[in-house]
């Protein structure tokens, strides 16, 4: 018995949000492959150089925005149902919002692919950032805002499941996996909020030409807003994995619980009052404000450290525990045969180099050398491209016997899955951070310049361009791998006798912890302050002109 | 389905039968974490050191003489 037979409504709901997850995570990943091929030149044949711009926004939007908020809704609807021990309060609502999100995700992506086919009237090629005065179709605009409003819906579901269970238990502490799904929502209520406002009052009025002219800077801004929180939307869903699920496939158990409440209050009252620090290159804000978000930036730092100690202590708890040794040999005794700990544990170690080039980028000066080059791309595919994405299909392999009932099929590619992306990454990566350091601009489909010679610091062009393609291969290769185990548990999986689906109570509980970590008022307050010191001056200033004013027209027109 | 209950032998083959030893609170010391983090610490340091010297002060705006 386990969770599809105790909560065979919820499992449902889960597992539709992972195939759509899974849909988006395979489009968009071919969108990838053929990226990595175009930019480096060594294949330019599936779409001219203009499609190139359709191909990038599809690949941005299906991976960052649709398979993050699908798997993470699907991810936080098990964690809530199994540690609130409900079901779904109301399974209307509860395939409502779903709808409402895979409604949206179909407009939206109709109007992206609409740009590949000729004659369609369509278009959308304006990135995952979306700001203008790149113009989309309205289709992409209403889709995203059915998106976003959906997942508020996700949110509303698990709350009233919350409030139930608080009725009966008036005096225990929220359980951890609950509190962190409460704290992440909380977060993406207060950040969604701007793309939201951006969307809606901004730029489906400016698609449908009921305005001619747009203000660049302040949707730019409102993105921002939401744009580097997001950041932490689909981050701390691997942080919920890696704090409650990790340590038990380690053979250990949480080091500590209090800590994990900490670093999710501190990414609540963070994680929107730093997005001025992508605009540092942005005339129209103030400097103060740039070494505000510099500082608070820094400041968050802190919570992912501490994330590192608990984490790493907690594998280190399970590693002595299966018999290891010594200060660096003991991860030798950790299951490196598993493919949920190798993905979660690999995962890692990647998000540790993302932490080295983020921390570049959140410098004033620093980020001067790399804004807006390669190494941009560089660091957020350690960060939400195998921090988040590896984590997310390496939990897959531990959460599909408990939500099918079926063993995990072909378990060797399971295995050789998060050790091929790993591979694939490790190529990708330090290329494009390379790259960017030579002054190799991002998203632009042809790189190469007539009369400009990159300085390259070490190594050369053609060497990393090969390392971006042959890494994009490898990636899709273990994509594949990944798509090939999920389909064949789903579709051809034997019935599972014994599923592992346990989780160990924590070292240190929340017994060790003030009650003050689960007032979920007081938070939301200290955050909500936050927010307003960052943003209201320079947004009050910004509107002072005019919403629509000062006015750019589309681009291009 | 127990939530974050004890673990169970039962329910659990995989990982508690690989294990050999149960180590309390008080038993564990993680000096391997300190060791990973502290190295972890110190390669954020000379990377940073790197880019900021070699990279960034290198090759500031100058004048051409």
């Amino acid at each position: 018995m386990t969770f599809v037979n105790h909560y065979p409504k919820a499992a449902r709901i889960v597992k539709a949000n992972f195939i759509v997850a899974f849909v988006a995570l395979a489009i968009g990943g071919f969108f990838g492959l053929i990226q990595a091929l175009h930019r480096t030149d060594v294949f330019r044949g599936f779409v001219s150089s203009v499609e190139y711009y359709d191909v990038l926004t599809g690949h941005g939007v299906l991976l960052a925005l649709v398979f993050t908020t699908f798997f993470i809704t699907g991810l936080y609807q098990w964690g809530v149902t199994r540690t609130m021990e409900r079901e779904p309060e109301n399974s209307t609502f509860s395939w409502a919002w779903f709808l409402m999100m895979l409604v949206g995700t179909t407009m939206t992506a109709t109007a992206i692919l609409g740009g590949l086919v000729p004659g369609s009237g369509m278009s959308a090629a304006v990135l995952y950032t979306f700001y203008p005065p790149l113009q989309a179709h309205p289709l992409f605009y209403i889709g995203a805002a059915l998106l976003v409003v959906g997942s508020w819906l996700a949110g509303a579901d698990w709350f009233w499941t919350y409030r139930k269970w608080r009725t009966d238990n008036p005096d225990a502490r929220i359980p951890l996996q609950t509190y962190m799904v409460i704290f992440t929502w909380l977060m993406w209520y207060l950040c969604s909020l701007g793309v939201a406002l951006e969307v809606v009052v901004l730029l489906i009025p400016w698609s449908l030409g009921i305005v001619a002219k747009i203000d660049p800077l302040l949707p730019r801004t409102l993105f921002w807003y939401f744009g580097h929180a997001v950041v932490y939307f689909w981050l701390l869903p691997a942080y919920f994995v890696w704090y409650s699920i990790l340590p038990k496939l380690s053979g250990g158990r949480l080091f500590s619980d209090p800590l994990a409440r900490i670093v999710f209050i501190f990414f609540l009252l963070l994680s929107t009052p730093i997005g001025y620090h992508h605009q540092y290159a942005d005339p129209g804000i103030s400097l103060v404000y740039k070494m505000w978000a510099l500082i608070m930036t820094l400041v968050i730092l802190l919570p992912s450290l501490m994330t590192a100690f608990t984490v790493i202590s907690s594998m280190e708890h399970g590693a002595r525990q299966r018999g290891g040794s010594g200060y660096f040999a003991w991860m030798g005794a950790l299951p490196w045969g598993r493919p949920a700990f190798v993905g979660c544990a690999l995962a890692g170690i990647m998000f540790a180099a993302g932490g080295f080039s983020g921390m570049v980028n959140a410098s004033l000066n620093i980020d001067m050398l790399v804004h807006n080059t390669a190494w941009i791309p560089g660091h957020f595919h350690l960060t939400v491209g195998t921090a988040t994405a590896l984590t997310f299909m390496a939990i897959t392999y531990w959460l599909l016997p408990q939500l099918t009932g079926k063993e995990l099929k072909f378990k060797g590619l399971a295995l050789a899955q998060p050790y091929t992306w790993f591979i694939g990454m490790t190529l990708m990566s330090n290329a494009l951070h390379r790259q960017g350091l030579a002054g190799v601009p991002r998203r632009v489909s042809e790189p190469e310049y007539a009369g400009i010679n990159y300085e390259v610091p070490f190594g050369t062009m053609a060497e990393m361009n090969w390392q971006v393609a042959i890494g994009g291969i490898i990636l899709f290769v273990a994509l594949i791998f990944f798509l090939v185990v999920v389909g064949g548990t789903f579709w051809a999986g034997t019935p599972a006798t014994n599923v592992d689906d346990t989780i160990p109570p924590p070292l240190s509980g929340p017994e060790h912890s003030p009650e003050i970590l689960d007032n979920l008022k007081l938070w939301m307050g200290v955050a909500v302050v936050l927010v307003l010191i960052a943003y209201t001056l320079p947004l009050a200033e910004m509107v002072m002109d005019g919403l629509f004013s000062p006015g750019a027209f589309p681009s291009p027109v | 389905m127990s939530t974050e209950s004890a673990p169970s032998e039962a329910s659990a083959p995989e990982a508690d039968s690989e294990r050999t030893k149960e180590i309390s609170l008080d038993e564990f010391e993680p000096y391997g974490t300190l060791a990973v983090t502290g190295s972890y610490f110190v390669l954020l340091l000379v990377l940073y050191a790197l880019l900021y010297f070699v990279e960034f002060a290198a090759h500031a705006p100058h004048i051409i003489e």
